[in-house]
């Protein structure tokens, strides 16, 4: 047995091999220990390629099911028949057979598979595809990419990196979440747009197990604590994202929006590595506002009294009644939002195992402070393992991954970005003479008084993801997926009576402790049967599955009140008062049957069906199952006669399309019932019920229907591929939070729409090896995508809710603002344009004028360079759009509010909020074209620059160089043209050093 | 190759069963009860009901918090000086509301949600079948009468209004507005119903359920407000004679305890040992004011000797400059047993709405024998008032005295005698005369174009 086993194992591994070996394959069908023959002879030989030896080779006897790998010095030995054949494999290189015939000691070089792009097998899902063969549209960034990026979102490592795919940062908290379009934005619904996320076979539920009413509301943006912020993108191999109908069909009603196939790393077989990777960093917001100086503000505040003909200075206008000090100054941006961040991460790993056994074994730590004022930081530990067993006759295939992360995120309670750029720029010292938080004589609200308000969110993530095969014949194969996930949240948030100014004589009796505790448990089942046949030109293969999922969800929030001392603040036991804030508990149940046929004749043409039939328990009775499919087309061009006889420098062309439905049913639990809630307050010691919702008991799927034809293209050898792919989905019987007016008590009610919702885009990639040399290498990848997204139809727009909201033929994702006229020359106020000539500027009638904040494009544009050790990458992205610029979120000019220099130049008169008018113009200003702007940019998103040290062969070093968010080119009048926001602080230029060691 | 067929057949039939349809079904959630269920049973019907005292008490309209008509109207008209320069607050202290202003949504939005769970009581309580009559009866009427006392407030601070009176959201979605006389009618009816519905007996200790009289003093504060003399009068004597019930208290400074035998009705805070938000909200021990004080105008204008004027309002100094802080409520922070809540209606408003009946159906000594309760009881001497118009003035006064910062009494007072502009231009820079409505939040009309025209002067 040991023959299978690299002799450089360690014992642990050949242990594990063992038990593993025995208990599986002697439980599952008889030993398979019995393949030897006599008449053998000892081989020995070296495995190379152009650069050195090569560890870690297969070596195998063809037919026969014995084999070994190559040592770390390239050599292996194996005993074998003159009349064997040896197959000598390895990733990356031609496969190569040998005869053995007499000889008895082989050197042989392995050449590398040039070709390799096109053999590129994507994931799929419940099968895999060859690039050159799909039918579908797939999208994938590998190890290579993510490696690169120091970050801690998944989603942050694929933006401008797939084309038709749109992701922006909503924050710059750790922690904190990414906005994510596949192909644009189907649903009505805000919250109905994200993707199906599946991590090794297993879905994972992306509702936030945190309160954001009651604790992470003022910190993370959304609806607080990300599911996707918990992964490790260091254990990710590879992300595929599947984009088309022929692709998403097979996902039925979660694959509207797309499907994320996130694959952790397996261990490779090959001699035991251990290898470990460390760096640090620092980080810093991005870009800044160029924001009044002392001077500056206080005269436009004297001006603003003035226009407003008040000559005495209020009692509340500290700021210039002499309250405060005149001259002081402060950059507030520095002070609260200007910290330096560290990052810091160390990644260990270990793996190794034989053909048949392989394992591997991971742990990461990751700590971030914050660029907050004071000490706040996040950290994240991850272990990952990941095991994958053979039998010897190849007919069972076991494997199974575990992911495990814990995550403490600890945040001041409210985002001081709004502070930063909103304080007057005297406003007093944050402390006093003795450091204690100066309120100066009751003057002002001490922004970091918010610090009092620690945040604090702990996260246990468990995935296991696993998969049995056996083939029970040649041509069939019966696989079950299974998987497992276990979520818990524990946040909590306090607010202790030292937030409050101590001029209000509030003790600790005042102070509270939120608590909330959530968890997702949920498991999945999918038996899979796929079967295959090849009958001379003609490839078919069948597959046919089923899926069982449920997944129980709950959360828990308390609020503590009443402490005898602040510093029993954490312990509820210590308040007087416990409140229940929620408690709830919801099940999901999923059920479907699926399937795919796929057949291909003469390797030119292939068709492609697949379909489901699903139920979901979110939809009432009797509207719980529906189905959808798809079918998908390819025609490789490129293997005609014609084609290869009269363009010989095409080397691959293919011509594919795909149609078909899917289905979305992210709209939550249980809403088609009328049920009531506890709410938690007690009323003559009765504990209050409220009405949970407006309900409606008759909705149903909302259906999407996809459609999309691409071209795929090879030139000279595959060293440029372009691929363009044009897309056109439908989205229908839209299923929607209609807004209500609060006259009916809700601000919404789901239910079904026939509104009709168009995307359709062209997505362009390109990627090519310019140069190719064995010291220099130079090779380029570009994606840009045109999206357009329209609202094709809306029964009785006008006598809905959504009539101010949307208009037929535009997008979904249009403001109607007012239109701004210029200046009026005598009240020098604003002026909108009154489109129905009232006289009147009025909401309902003149916000007429229609901003689309649609990207016009977006895209990427990727290099990498080697040259010898030395290996230079990076990524621009490109945005053009139009976005709410900071016209949008200040308030008027005059008002004891910092603004931005370029006031000084512009608008209307400064008013210090005694003319109604003014303050009236103003906000229709905000809600006008003139809020809104240029918010293109280009960025340099990443930059990677690596030195591999020559060391000695059995290890392997590298020195490398990474920033994210280097450098941003953009005309954007506000904080961030990404984030766009006001009050959320903006995505962290981060820079970091590290090491690669690998024994 | 037959038999790999057989296999793959028998396969995909079972895989094919597999796909149940049962596995999809789920129970209703064991944190929530089904609606049907709710109004079956007194108890749970009662919690539906307290949950809409618990949110005006915390959140909603009449709350003490920041967010309610105390500190809102108080900075609005004349009673309060705003400190907090940042705030939501100033706004309403410069009387500087537009369509768009959050507060005014709040307000409004959340006002409709406690009308929702109101009407949802009312639909749920006559459709069941198990409740005995006397809860439905009770029920009923505490569900009418919260109903009318919030579209009450709705109308007096928005004027024509929608007045809702179902749960169906089809229909609510386009409800317009309401002329004053349709809101009226329909106040009206509400109340005459809660009226035969209710009786003396309060639900628990306490008073912090309405029972009949607080009905009665939503009437004659409404009729008052109407000017429908007879009818206030009615009204207001029909509380005041019930003196085993409501008497004045002896001293100041028990008016606003929670066994105050001159309370009506009150908004329990709870659970045991918390005490009113109000005196969170004004309550100050440094100066300057972290957030609101008395305005200078209001302090002065108590007559010398007025109990009211020493034992309601604090000063607070650091020697050189001192302010004024309401001091009706004066336990801030938790005490063991909770001892002051959240007053809607006390007895003295029923004197003076009495006065103010009888003063204007000029029956002047009736008026000022009210009068002169509610003065003799504050160390002050009787009322000099000869004339009716005298006497109209000195009620409005005593009104002052008698309920700043107490849920925007100050406000309506002036709004219903004509008052707004002439008292308040010379002291609210931002004074104008369409400041009297506040405006209908924009997002509202945007969803309901029924809803417009928006108020004049926004």
């Amino acid at each position: 047995m040991n023959k299978f086993l690299n002799n450089q194992g360690s014992t642990l591994l050949k242990q594990l091999w063992l038990v593993g070996l025995l208990l599986i394959c002697g439980a599952l069908h008889g030993s398979p220990l019995t393949m030897w023959q006599q008449t053998q002879q000892p081989i020995t030989g070296t495995v190379r390629d152009a650069q050195g030896v090569l560890p870690g080779v297969t070596v195998l006897i063809k037919g026969k099911t014995s084999g070994t790998l190559t040592d770390e010095n390239g050599q292996f030995s194996i005993t074998a028949t003159a009349t064997d054949i040896l197959v000598f494999s390895y990733m990356g290189y031609k496969t190569m057979e040998v005869g053995v015939g007499n000889q008895t000691i082989f050197s042989i070089t392995l050449e590398e598979d040039t070709t390799q792009l096109k053999e590129v097998v994507l994931n799929a899902g419940y099968y895999s595809v060859k690039d050159k063969e799909r039918t579908g549209s797939i999208s994938r960034i590998t190890a290579k990419d993510i490696e690169t990026q120091p970050v801690t979102n998944v989603l942050a490592t694929m933006q401008g990196r797939m084309a038709g795919v749109s992701i922006t940062q909503t924050s710059g908290v750790p922690g904190a979440g990414f906005d994510i379009q596949i192909r644009g934005r189907n649903s009505l619904r805000a919250d109905g747009n994200s993707p199906l996320y599946i991590i090794d076979g297993m879905p994972l539920g992306t509702e936030s197990l945190g309160n954001s009413s009651f604790l992470s509301g003022s910190i993370l943006p959304g609806a607080g604590v990300n599911a996707l912020s918990t992964l490790n993108p260091a254990d990710i191999e590879s992300i595929e994202v599947l984009k088309d109908a022929d692709a998403t069909a097979i996902y039925g009603s979660r694959g509207a929006n797309g499907v994320v196939l996130i694959t952790t790393k397996k261990a490779k077989s090959g001699k035991t590595t251990l290898t470990a990777n460390v760096f640090s960093g620092v980080g810093q917001i991005a870009r800044r506002l160029n924001l009044m100086n002392t001077e500056q503000y206080l005269a436009m505040r004297r001006q603003a009294f003035e226009n407003d003909g008040i000559a005495t200075y209020p009692t509340f206008a500290h700021d210039i009644n002499g309250t405060w000090d005149q001259n002081r100054y402060t950059d507030w941006q520095k002070e609260l939002i200007g910290n330096t961040s560290q990052h810091r991460q160390v990644d260990v790993g270990i793996q190794g195992g034989s053909e048949f056994t392989k394992l591997l074994l991971k742990m990461t730590n990751y700590q971030e402070t914050s660029v907050f004022h004071g000490d706040f930081a996040y950290k994240k530990t991850a272990f990952q393992f990941s095991g994958n067993h053979r039998s010897a006759d190849q007919k069972l295939q076991l494997d199974l991954s575990v992911q495990y992360v814990l995550d403490k995120n600890n945040l001041p309670g409210t985002d001081l970005t709004l502070d930063a750029i909103n304080l007057a720029p005297n406003a007093p010292a944050l402390y006093d003479a003795d450091g204690n938080l100066n309120w100066e004589n009751s003057t002002w609200n001490n922004p970091i008084r918010q610090n009092f308000e620690q945040y604090v969110a702990k996260t246990n993530f468990l995935n296991v993801g696993g998969s049995l095969s056996y083939q029970l014949l040649p041509n069939l194969e019966f696989r079950t997926m299974a998987g497992f996930s276990d979520t818990r949240l524990a946040e909590s948030k306090i607010s202790p009576s030292t937030l409050y100014d101590p001029a209000f004589g509030l003790d600790s009796s005042f102070s509270f402790l939120v608590r909330n505790a959530g968890y997702q448990q949920s498991w999945s089942l999918e038996p899979q049967l796929h079967w295959s046949t090849t009958y001379q030109n003609h490839t078919l293969s069948l597959l046919t599955g089923a899926t069982f999922q449920e997944r129980n969800f709950g959360t828990y929030a308390l609020q503590a009140t009443g402490f005898s001392s602040n510093s029993l603040i954490y312990n509820p036991s210590a308040a007087n008062v416990i409140r229940i804030l929620n408690n709830s508990n919801s099940v999901y149940k999923y059920n479907a049957v699926f399937g795919r046929m796929n057949y291909t004749f003469n390797e030119r043409y292939i068709l492609n069906l697949t379909g489901r039939r699903d139920g979901s328990s979110r939809f009432g009775p009797g509207k719980q199952f529906a189905n959808f499919g798809a079918v998908g087309a390819a025609w490789l061009f490129s293997k005609e006669a014609l084609v290869e006889k009269h363009l010989p420098w095409l080397s691959f062309g293919k011509l594919r399309s795909s149609y078909g439905t899917t289905g979305n049913d992210q709209i939550g639990d249980y809403q088609y019932l009328d049920t009531f809630s506890s709410n938690g307050l007690p009323y003559q010691g009765i504990i209050g019920l409220q009405p949970t919702r407006l309900f409606n008991p008759d909705f149903s799927w909302e259906t999407n229907t996809k459609w999309e034809a691409a071209l795929d293209l090879g030139f000279l050898n595959d060293r440029i591929s372009v691929t363009a792919a044009y897309f056109k989905n439908k989205s229908g019987n839209q299923l929607v939070g209609i807004p209500l007016p609060g006259t009916t008590g809700f601000t919404s009610v789901q239910s079904n729409f026939p509104a009709e919702v168009e995307n359709s885009g062209l997505e362009l990639e390109w990627s090519s090896k310019n140069v190719n040399r064995a010291n220099f290498s130079w090779s380029t990848s570009f994606n840009l995508t045109f999206p357009k997204n329209e609202l094709v139809s809306f029964p009785d727009l006008e006598g809905s809710t959504f009539a101010n909201q949307y208009i037929l033929g535009e997008p979904l994702n249009i403001r109607m603002v007012y239109q701004y006229n210029g200046l009026d020359s005598e009240t020098g106020l604003y002026t909108f344009e009154d489109f129905n000539g009232d006289g009147l500027i009025r909401a309902n009638d003149d916000r007429k004028k229609v901003v689309d904040l649609t990207p016009e494009f977006f895209g990427g544009f990727q290099n990498t360079l080697t040259y010898h050790k030395w290996q230079l990458d990076f990524l621009f992205q490109f945005v053009k759009q139009t976005g709410p610029n900071f016209n949008n979120y200040k308030s008027m000019p005059g008002l004891s509010v910092n603004q931005s220099v370029d006031v000084l130049n512009e608008g209307q008169p400064f008013s210090a909020g005694f003319n109604t008018q003014a303050t009236n113009a103003y906000s229709f200003y905000r809600n006008s074209d003139a809020a809104f702007g240029d918010a293109s940019f280009i960025r340099l998103k990443n930059i990677a620059l690596s030195y591999t040290l020559p060391t000695a062969k059995k290890w392997h070093c590298k020195l490398y160089l990474q920033g994210q968010n280097v450098l941003t080119f953009t005309n954007y009048r506000g904080l961030d043209p990404e984030n766009y926001s006001g009050i959320r602080i903006p995505p962290l230029r981060v820079l970091t050093l590290g090491t690669q060691l690998t024994f | 190759m037959k038999t790999k067929q057989f296999y793959f057949i028998l396969l995909t039939v079972l895989l094919g069963l597999v796909g149940c349809e049962d596995f999809v079904e789920v129970e209703v959630p064991d944190t929530q009860l089904s609606g049907a269920l709710v109004f079956e049973d007194v108890r749970t019907a009662e919690a539906v009901l307290v949950s809409v005292y618990t949110r005006m008490h915390n959140n909603v309209l009449v709350t003490g918090d920041v967010s309610g008509l105390s500190v809102l109207l108080g900075n609005y008209a004349d009673e309060l000086d705003c400190y907090s320069a940042s705030s939501q607050e100033l706004l309403f202290n410069q009387n500087d509301l537009i369509a768009a202003n959050p507060t005014v949504l709040a307000l409004w939005r959340n006002t409709y949600n406690l009308i929702y769970t109101a009407n949802t009581v009312l639909e749920g309580v006559e459709d069941s079948t198990q409740l005995a009559p006397t809860d439905r009866d009770r029920l009923i009427g505490e569900a009418l009468f919260i109903r009318a006392y919030l579209h009450f407030y709705l109308n007096q601070l928005f004027g024509a209004i929608p007045y809702v009176t179902t749960t169906d959201y089809r229909e609510n979605t386009t409800l317009g507005k309401q002329s004053n006389s349709a809101v009226f009618a329909l106040l009206e009816a509400d109340l005459q119903r809660a009226e035969q519905l209710l009786t003396d007996n309060y639900v628990g200790p306490h008073r912090v359920r309405p029972n009949r009289n607080a009905v009665l003093a939503l009437q004659a504060r409404f009729y008052l407000y109407n000017q429908q003399w007879e009818l206030a009068k009615e009204k207001a004597s029909n509380v005041i004679n019930n003196t085993t019930l409501y008497t004045l208290a002896a001293d100041l400074n028990n008016v606003f305890l929670r066994n105050s035998p001159s309370t009506i009705w009150q908004l329990m805070a709870a659970p045991e040992g918390k005490n009113t938000l109000d005196a969170k909200s004004f309550i100050f021990t440094a100066v300057p004011p972290p957030a609101r004080a008395l305005r200078e105008g209001l302090v002065s204008g108590f007559e010398p000797n007025d109990l009211r004027g020493i034992n309601w309002v604090k000063s607070v100094t650091n020697g050189s400059a001192t302010f004024h802080h309401a001091f009706k409520y004066k336990l801030n922070n938790d005490t063991s047993t909770s001892m002051e809540y959240s007053i809607q209606f006390r007895l003295e408003e029923m004197y003076l709405i009495r006065a103010e009946a009888n003063a204007e159906l000029n029956l002047l000594d009736l008026s000022r024998n009210d009068l002169n309760i509610i003065r003799n009881r504050v160390g002050l001497a009787n009322t000099t008032a000869l004339t009716k118009a005298e006497l109209q003035s000195s009620i409005l006064k005593e009104r002052q005295m008698e309920f700043f910062t107490e849920l925007g009494h100050r406000f309506f007072d002036l709004k219903r005698l004509g008052l707004l502009d002439s008292v308040l231009t010379s002291v609210k820079p931002g004074w104008n005369t369409t400041d009297a409505l506040f405006p209908i939040p924009e997002n509202e009309l945007l969803l309901n174009p029924n809803l417009t025209p928006q108020n004049a002067g926004y």
